[in-house]
């Protein structure tokens, strides 16, 4: 791993000057406002009886759903369309830091991302004209159970996305493949769980309960610590990762 | 040349092997995951400890010895109406809770505990098989069930309201009393008395039967049965006794037995009694110091009255027994209510005397109601009110340390149809009878789990506010286009 920093810069290097990356930024951005001044509406005209950042995080699924998408379709199959992925890896590198690199870059760009939400309680504490005071805005235990669960759920996310760009030469199919693999993840749990199993099924509710991330986001949000998740997130994109390592391996 | 340097031969193999380390990986992924789902921790840190679990509940969880089946039928309503916020609001805080109990269930050990949501809109196959298997025709419940026996939990065990709106959460203790109702191997038998015309059990009259609360009896898990004083002494199995607005007198040996197990046994007897009539318990009530003299209590406020010839008792005392009727707000129906009152002395050591609910203070104890049609006020003869209608007398103490000595208890309630087949589907009737049976039983042993606040959350933002936020918020998307129009001049030049 003696190249991973040096692969790791140049990928945030590549990154921060794409162009495609702060298209990907600006869209997420002005999605995520769009959510909070919707919510705010919401609780200017009603009572709800969780906090505005509860319900906001209870969103969370709506960029990853084109964010990751868009943050790693390049990756690694745009190497293999220009040939340069053969070049790279003729350098003294492993293939695992090739990937480690670009996932890493991807994640830490889309922490960053998330990290941008948090202006989104100041400005509206702001811009009330201080008929909100800040605190009922900006709930610090909901932010960091909800950007924790953000950051680690992220790693994941990031992992299909990277292993989907290593599957195809094609940007676009890379996106959509990794598109339908992250609205399995996210939205194939909660829809199954809601179905009528039957009796035959009914052992499936706990794997589903198990799959199920609104379930994780809810307790990162409401305050409770499960090993369950930090255990789901970090093995299955860690084996996701290898997976991604093999197909390179095999298909260079 | 060896096979493996033959390029025909190498690549699939080594694709082969590709396949094989992604099947193991995959493999291994599957393990360490269930691995994982069975073998976890979890702890509450949010501020208050909101999802945290009381120590009573955690160790009735985790010493179940039976499979305890969790069935909510609450519909994930999210319309905008206030009935909706409310479904919303209930089924977010009864999901929260009940996965607790099933976490801490698994973590000590036992999977004994299972929780189902069935939402009866999305699925009415379920709700309907739900619906026939439990004995339920309504939503929004949640059903504890072994199997022997079941324990239907409703909302207004759940939920306690100020000025229409939920003010608190009291899940847990109406969930660890259902899940002890549920567990605990006895159930309580409850003897009615039989042969002075009393309310029978099965009887399914309107004005006469006590079906509806039998039925409402046996699915809090009780065992009502009839009970013939003429022939023998109430049962040694018997928890408590119920003299259902008898219409003619007791024996004296019968009375002797109620006598000998009340004051003997230190048993728990409920009294109802209607006006009007000659029970033959009036001396062996007075020994308690309660009077219950044959008077009719007359009201003529149009608030106490509820328009079918009925009267609204609205007066409670503070009690466990009444606090339910004093935190909604909800009447009593009654019709030929009875003066219940406490008397200077009582023969029986060592009793205590507390009136639960009275009539309005414009109503009257009329003495010339044979009489009088329609009934009048006569200063001279005539109690004014308000009447007392339930007088508690027990034995028993409670030391400095806190420990409570049991002893009898008799509550006498002047209203005979109070558990009537046309009285008990009264929200204030059923509250009434179900807290009187529970208290009495000692079944509100889990009240010390305190509910929770329920948090509401709204924001002041006028018109002019949400309209300058609405560009406000677009700033960091702006700042994200200047920075990328600053790297893109940087990589140019």
């Amino acid at each position: 791993m003696r190249h991973f920093p040096t692969l790791l810069r140049h990928e945030l290097r590549s990154l921060f000057f794409s162009s495609s990356t702060y298209v990907a930024a600006v869209l997420f951005l002005l999605l995520m406002a769009g959510i909070y001044y919707l919510i705010l509406v919401q609780y200017s005209a009603d009572e709800f009886p969780m906090p505005p950042s509860e319900m906001f995080f209870q969103t969370f699924w709506l960029p990853v759903l084109f964010m990751v998408p868009l943050l790693t379709m390049r990756s690694l199959a745009e190497e293999r369309r220009m040939h340069t992925l053969e070049t790279l890896l003729s350098a003294p590198v492993t293939t695992v830091e090739v990937i480690l690199s670009k996932f890493f870059a991807a994640w830490i760009f889309y922490c960053l991302l998330w990290l941008c939400t948090l202006s989104f309680p100041l400005i509206a504490s702001y811009g009330s004209g201080g008929t909100i005071a800040k605190g009922e805005l900006f709930n610090g235990a909901v932010y960091v159970g909800g950007l924790s669960y953000v950051c680690l759920s992220g790693l994941l996310f990031i992992a299909v996305g990277i292993l989907s760009s290593t599957l195809t030469r094609s940007q676009l199919v890379a996106g959509m493949l990794s598109f339908g693999i992250l609205f399995i993840l996210l939205l194939g749990p909660k829809l199954a769980g809601a179905q009528e199993l039957g009796l035959w099924a009914d052992w499936l509710h706990g794997p589903l309960q198990y799959l199920d991330i609104t379930q994780h986001r809810d307790s990162f949000v409401r305050g409770i610590l499960d090993t369950r998740p930090f255990f789901y997130y970090l093995t299955n994109s860690t084996i996701v990762l290898a997976i991604a390592a093999l197909v390179v391996e095999s298909k260079a | 040349m060896a096979r493996m340097d033959d390029f025909r031969y190498a690549m699939p193999v080594r694709r082969l092997n590709k396949f094989v380390q992604i099947l193991l990986a995959l493999t291994l992924l599957f393990g360490l995951n269930v691995f994982a789902a069975r073998h976890y921790l979890r702890q509450d840190v949010s501020r208050h400890g909101v999802y945290s679990l009381s120590p009573e509940t955690l160790a009735y969880l985790h010493t179940l010895k039976e499979q305890v089946n969790v069935v909510v039928t609450m519909p994930d309503d999210d319309s905008e109406t206030e009935a909706g916020r409310q479904q919303s609001l209930l089924r977010r805080y009864v999901e929260g809770l009940l996965t607790e109990y099933r976490e801490a269930a698994r973590q000590g050990g036992s999977e004994m505990f299972s929780v189902e949501f069935v939402d009866p809109y999305r699925n009415p196959h379920r709700a309907d098989e739900v619906a026939r298997q439990y004995h339920v025709d309504q939503n929004n419940l949640v059903i504890f069930s072994t199997v022997r026996r079941q324990r239907v939990v409703t909302p207004s065990e759940i939920l306690d309201f100020k000025d229409l709106k939920p003010v608190a959460f009291k899940g847990e203790q109406a969930f660890t009393s259902a899940l002890l109702e549920t567990s605990s191997e006895r159930t309580p038998v409850l003897y009615f008395t039989t042969g002075h015309a009393e309310m029978g059990l099965g009887d399914v009259t309107p004005t006469r039967g006590l079906s509806l609360a039998a039925q409402e009896l046996r699915a809090r898990n009780l065992d009502p049965r009839p009970l013939d004083l003429s022939h023998a002494a109430v049962p040694d199995d018997a928890d408590m006794v119920i003299v259902a607005d008898p219409q003619g007198a007791f024996l004296p040996q019968e009375v002797e037995r109620l006598r000998e197990y009340v004051s003997g046994r230190e048993g728990r007897l409920v009294v109802l009694l209607g006006a009007g009539r000659q029970t033959g318990l009036e001396d062996f009530l007075l020994r308690w110091g309660i009077h219950a003299d044959d008077l009719v209590v007359c009201e003529v406020d149009p608030n106490y009255l509820d328009g079918a010839g009925g009267t609204l008792v609205r007066t409670f005392a503070e009690h466990p027994i009444t606090s339910i009727l004093r935190r909604n707000g909800a009447p009593v129906v009654a019709s030929g209510e009875r003066p219940v009152a406490p008397g200077k002395l009582a023969v029986e050591p060592g009793t205590r005397l507390a009136v639960l609910m009275a009539s309005s203070p414009t109503s009257w104890a009329d003495r010339g109601w044979k009489s009088e049609n329609p009934p009048i006020y006569n200063p001279d003869t005539d109690v004014l009110g308000p009447i007392p209608l339930a007088v508690l007398a027990q034995t028993g103490t409670t030391s400095t340390s806190g420990i409570s000595l049991p002893g009898a208890r008799l509550l006498v309630v002047g209203i005979g149809d109070l558990a009537a087949n046309n009285r008990i589907t009264a929200f204030g009737n059923q509250a009434f009878f179900f807290s009187m049976v529970n208290w009495m039983l000692d079944r509100e042993q889990v009240i010390a789990i305190a509910p929770r606040p329920i948090e509401r959350y709204q924001l002041s933002l006028s018109r002019e506010s949400l309209a300058r936020l609405a560009w406000m918020l677009c700033l960091p998307a702006l700042l994200a286009v200047l920075v990328g129009l600053l790297a893109a001049l940087i990589r140019r030049f």
